[in-house]
């Protein structure tokens, strides 16, 4: 028997305690082996923690980030020469990539090829680092859509490149 | 003179906006607001008990340093989960990418019927195993539905998809998690 909608829609509010079931609810639950599953599904995802919710230490929570927010100013990324270097080639070629992309939404092979290279750089990064990259891009493409390539930016263009991605 | 502490009622975005402006006290209310439900996500995403805290905190954290990026179309809630979402992400990935739910005897609870009550948080595991391994997305609807009470509408601004995504994911993410009781 397939889960009825209504009853699935109503699960999450009842195993929070906001609604309550039927009676005519109550026994279909009873009788229909895939309701009964998704209700045990949903109500034991719902009280999941629950008893730690009540236990954590808000106090001690609330100290621990002040504390750090205070002692430890907002600054940009602290990360070795090396590890910019690999952000820097990462969003460098991405947004060659994205200069050189027709005006589709195809990215043809040949422009593909080094970002999938470095695909495996890409996924070693933080949150953060992806985030520095992607903040990157926009600052890049304002260089202009005639910038062919990395390999045809002239020395001080290339650590303009460098100084935008390492603030 | 001491000046007013910020009002219980007062809407997550004017305290967000009050930090912005250099007032620390509504960091305090935030972290006050949502540091529970925070540890409860984490932890039922399978982030292990003792690493909760750690992450509560740096949750927060992280979050205050980039408020700016917090322009208020999710629930400042919701947001705070995406961020220890990821956390706990690279938790697991610095652990070796598995979700490692021990069951404790101290999560046997008391009781009459002791056989039942291992019965029952031996399906409390495996569903805490089976959130945490979900795809993100489906971890996430299934989540702030069933814990938040979200509706669709909430859930898909909270995670950047549509309201009818969001139900698929919702439904995908139930089905698999019957699979493991069964």
């Amino acid at each position: 028997m397939t889960p009825a909608p209504h009853l699935s829609e109503r699960m999450p509010a009842v195993a929070l305690g906001e609604a309550r079931w039927s009676g005519a609810e109550r026994e279909h639950l009873a009788g229909c082996a895939e309701c009964a599953a998704e209700w045990e599904v949903v109500r034991i995802g719902s009280a999941l923690g629950r008893g730690l919710e009540g236990e954590f230490d808000v106090d001690r929570a609330v100290t621990g980030v002040t504390t750090r927010l205070a002692s430890e100013p907002a600054r940009v990324l602290r990360m070795p020469r090396r590890r910019w270097l690999a952000l820097a080639a990462a969003a460098a070629v991405l947004a060659v990539a994205v200069l050189r992309a027709p005006s589709g939404p195809r990215v043809e092979p040949a422009t593909a090829a080094p970002v999938q290279a470095l695909l495996p750089e890409l996924d070693g990064l933080g949150e953060d680092e992806l985030e520095q990259v992607l903040l990157v891009l926009p600052a890049v493409n304002r260089v202009g859509p005639t910038v062919p390539g990395l390999g045809d930016l002239s020395e001080d263009e290339l650590e303009t490149v460098l100084e935008t991605l390492e603030g | 003179m001491t000046s007013p502490s910020p009002a219980p009622q007062e809407p997550d975005e004017t305290l967000v906006a009050r930090y912005r402006t250099g007032d620390e006290r509504a960091a305090t209310e935030l972290v006050r607001r949502h540091a529970a439900a925070l540890g409860r996500y984490l932890y039922a995403s399978g982030a292990p008990s003792a690493e909760v805290d750690d992450l509560v905190q740096e949750t927060f954290f992280r979050a205050f340093r980039k408020i700016g990026s917090w322009r208020g179309d999710a629930a400042f809630r919701s947001w705070l989960f995406r961020i220890g979402g990821n956390l706990r992400k690279d938790l697991f990935r610095r652990t070796g990418d598995r979700v490692v739910v021990p069951l404790l005897d101290s999560d046997l609870r008391d009781g009459a019927d002791p056989e039942g009550e291992a019965v029952a948080s031996d399906a409390e595991a495996r569903i805490r195993r089976g959130i945490g391994e979900l795809p993100r997305l489906q971890r996430e609807v299934f989540l702030l539905r069933a814990q938040e009470g979200m509706g669709y509408d909430e859930i898909a601004a909270a995670c950047g998809t549509t309201p009818g995504a969001a139900r698929v994911h919702y439904h995908h993410a139930v089905r698999r998690l019957k699979e493991l009781l069964a």
